[in-house]
């Protein structure tokens, strides 16, 4: 059963280059190389990507966003906000990939309409282990919606 | 009485009746002599009174010891009209004694004035005296009528109020007060008994001499207490004093020995108001103070350096140093007379303040540096956390990068370059282990994950195979009976597998590591692990507990960050438990790893064979 979209596009909202090489790696090592992955290093560069604004007119909708918390100029939490108050955008499935182990953060994501929340493993092999399945979740079992 | 010893002066009085009256006399001028000398220390109206009253007294009574020869002569009738206008005033300063403590208002001595002038006046416009058994003319029986009732108006008068003014305060002011009070009824009953009859028997006058001898002692006593007699009277105060005490012994802030003392103080010493002052004159606690009396009392303190109990105000402001502070007070005017007695009293009380604000001054320096001890431990800890917690990034991402190189690199490294790449990883691995310990003891005791009751026996047989499969050399034992244990089962969990493969690690030869337990009678648990390595050097046992220690150089063939041990030692103490080491228990060499945990920690018992069984099955 693949009922994903044959390329998948992931948008990675990481301001960490490193673990943005690192996620993006874990993916493609998942779900094979049919993947679309894009990478924003802040709130306000998600928020322009997926309203198609400034240096991304050309922007397509992403099928699943992988969402940090700790960014710059915008963090997670209020990206999940205005991507709540508007009838489009939350209609995109949002994986919370944080550092953060706060229980506020938590309850806060989901109360935003996150659709899952995984901490980091603190490991090289932890992180890797569960990115890979959480990629294969996400692209594999669940079924993603065709975007707007 | 006095009546009576006057009219009856010329007559022949008898030996006994003379004696009486000489008693009463020395009485009378021993209190006035008392007066006097209470007078040159403390000069007050009501002394003053006090002592004019006595001295009528005396005055008259030495007239009937001295013994006046009684004929018609104008001499005789004036010398009568004196003593007896003098007689008039005695209940007069009665009153006005009465007015000086504030206890007796305007009106009444108005009355007692009005009354004593008409008296007066009556008795200088008398005609002449009648003589002992004579009949009485008309204007005698009014003059006797108006002189019994003006001694009877102000004696009830001055006696209900100084009985009320008693009324509520310390008990040597209640009795003085009560004491004055039934002295001058006593007086004027004398008085009363030497006026009803005209010619009065030898043994009524004795009688009627002895019941004022009495009124007059009793006036004395009261108004000079003997230190005898205060001791006596202040028994009850004294029970007072021992509560006060005690509050104080109980007191953990200056605020409350204030709180406490300065109430007990008034009480104690019929004060007006007192109050306790910090070194500086800040003002701890103040009751009763006027702003005056106050304002006086500061700058008194403020003047310097005075030791001990000083008096510092005309109508009676004391202030009494301390090490630590001041006590002020404000003499009551029912008790203005402080005695050695008083002085002892307010010392003692001011050294039990001064050991109470010691002690404060400790507590709260104690608390505060506990204070600041745990902020600082807690400021500690958040940093250990979030430095931890941000090292694992770039470790993470350095970690990575390795992986990579060695992934899709390899062909690419020449010579010594792959070795070189396995040291950086081995190290960076090391250090990532390192960092995740450390994070792991700083969350012990920050972020518990629930207690629930967690069988040692079942989790310790479950570590003991997953250390099997590391370690397959080594025989683990587990057996006997363990407790269910109340705590986290993620503690219990690294708190075994730490202790379990720290022994399987440093067992040797024919490696056997032991787990068992023993119940305490007082109800708590003693875990017991042990190997048969080299064991500990009995100097280095503590050192193993402490963060970083590796007792084996750090690249002995042993692996581990040495966090091990610290992280149990905190899992242990978090549950208010100990953690040692110790010597070999049953074989010739080895270690063995003592915890004792209390019985509020420990839920029952059960058995590890049968619990082998459940986790295997």
């Amino acid at each position: 059963m693949n009922p994903t979209p044959t390329r998948a596009r992931v948008l990675l909202a990481e301001d960490n280059e490193d673990h943005a090489f690192f996620t993006t790696r874990a993916f493609k090592d998942a779900h094979g190389s049919d993947i679309d992955m894009e990478t924003v290093k802040d709130g306000e560069q998600l928020l322009d990507y997926l309203r198609q604004q400034g240096s991304y007119v050309d922007a397509p909708r992403p099928h699943l966003i992988v969402l940090d918390l700790k960014m710059p100029k915008k963090g997670g939490l209020e990206v999940l906000q205005e991507m709540l108050d508007n009838d489009d955008l939350r209609r995109i499935p949002v994986v919370v990939l944080s550092s953060s182990e706060r229980p506020e953060d938590i309850s806060a994501s989901y109360a935003r309409g996150a659709n899952s929340y995984v901490t980091k493993p603190a490991t090289l092999s932890g992180l890797r282990e569960g990115v890979e399945a959480m990629a294969r979740y996400w692209m594999d079992i669940a079924s993603l919606p065709e975007p707007a | 009485m006095m009546l009576s010893a006057s009219a009856q002066a010329v007559a022949q009085p008898t030996a006994l009746l003379h004696v009486t009256q000489v008693i009463d006399f020395v009485v009378l001028t021993a209190a006035v002599v008392v007066l006097a000398r209470q007078l040159r220390v403390r000069d007050t109206v009501a002394t003053r009174w006090a002592l004019t009253m006595f001295a009528l007294f005396a005055a008259i009574v030495s007239s009937a010891v001295v013994g006046v020869t009684k004929d018609d002569s104008i001499g005789t009738h004036i010398y009568i009209v004196v003593l007896i206008s003098l007689l008039a005033v005695i209940p007069y300063s009665l009153v006005r004694f009465a007015g000086a403590l504030k206890v007796l208002g305007r009106r009444s001595i108005h009355v007692a004035t009005g009354l004593t002038v008409a008296l007066v006046v009556f008795t200088l416009a008398l005609p002449s005296f009648p003589e002992p058994g004579e009949k009485r003319p008309w204007y005698i029986t009014a003059w006797v009528i108006l002189f019994v009732v003006g001694w009877t108006v102000q004696s009830v008068m001055s006696a209900v109020a100084l009985w009320r003014a008693g009324t509520g305060q310390p008990s040597v002011v209640r009795h003085r007060m009560r004491v004055l009070s039934l002295g001058s009824v006593v007086i004027a009953i004398s008085l009363l008994g030497s006026a009803g009859s005209t010619n009065p028997s030898v043994t009524a006058q004795v009688i009627t001499t002895l019941i004022g001898v009495a009124g007059v002692l009793m006036t004395v006593l009261a108004f000079v207490v003997p230190n005898w007699l205060r001791s006596a009277w202040r028994a009850a105060d004294l029970v007072e004093l021992g509560k006060a005490e005690r509050r104080l012994m109980t007191a953990v802030s200056e605020q409350d020995v204030a709180e406490a003392i300065v109430p007990a103080i008034i009480k104690l010493f019929g004060a007006r108001g007192a109050g306790l002052l910090r070194q500086d004159g800040a003002v701890l606690e103040i009751r009763g103070l006027s702003d005056e009396a106050l304002t006086a009392l500061r700058q008194a303190v403020h003047a310097g350096p005075q030791d001990g109990f000083v008096e510092v105000l005309d109508n009676g402001g004391f202030t009494c140093r301390l090490s630590q502070g001041w006590i002020v007070l404000e003499a009551g005017v029912f008790a203005p007379l402080f005695g050695a007695a008083e002085l002892s009293m307010l010392d003692r009380v001011g050294s039990f303040v001064d050991l109470a604000l010691q002690r404060c001054r400790l507590f709260e320096q104690e608390a505060l540096s506990r204070h600041a001890a745990e902020a600082a431990n807690q400021e500690l800890q958040t940093l250990v956390y979030s430095v931890s917690h941000d090292l694992r990034n770039p470790i993470i991402s350095v970690l990575g990068y390795l992986d990579v190189l060695k992934q899709e690199h390899a062909d690419e490294l020449h010579g010594e370059a792959p070795h070189y790449l396995e040291r950086i990883s081995v190290n960076a691995m090391y250090m990532q282990n390192l960092i995740q310990d450390l994070l792991e003891l700083s969350r012990i005791g920050r972020s518990e994950p629930a207690p629930q009751a967690v069988e040692i026996a079942a989790l310790a047989e479950s570590v003991a195979q997953e250390v099997r499969v590391m370690h397959p050399d080594c025989e683990i034992v587990v057996r006997g009976r363990f407790p269910v244990l109340w705590m986290s089962e993620l503690r219990a969990r690294q708190l075994f597998t730490n202790l379990i493969d720290n022994a399987a690690k440093h067992s040797s030869g024919e490696s056997r590591v032991q787990v068992h337990a023993v119940e305490g009678e007082d109800g708590t648990a003693t875990i017991l692990i042990g190997d048969n390595g080299k064991g500990i050097p009995e100097q280095y046992r503590d050192k193993a507990f402490e963060v970083f220690e590796r007792l084996e150089a750090a690249r002995s063939d042993i692996p581990g960050t040495g966090m091990g041990l610290p992280i149990c030692k905190r899992i242990v103490e978090s549950l208010q438990g100990t953690i040692t080491i110790g010597g070999p228990s049953d074989s010739p060499t080895g270690a063995t790893v003592k915890i004792i945990l209390p019985r509020d920690v420990v839920r029952s018992w059960s058995d590890a064979q049968q619990s082998v069984k459940e986790t295997v099955g």
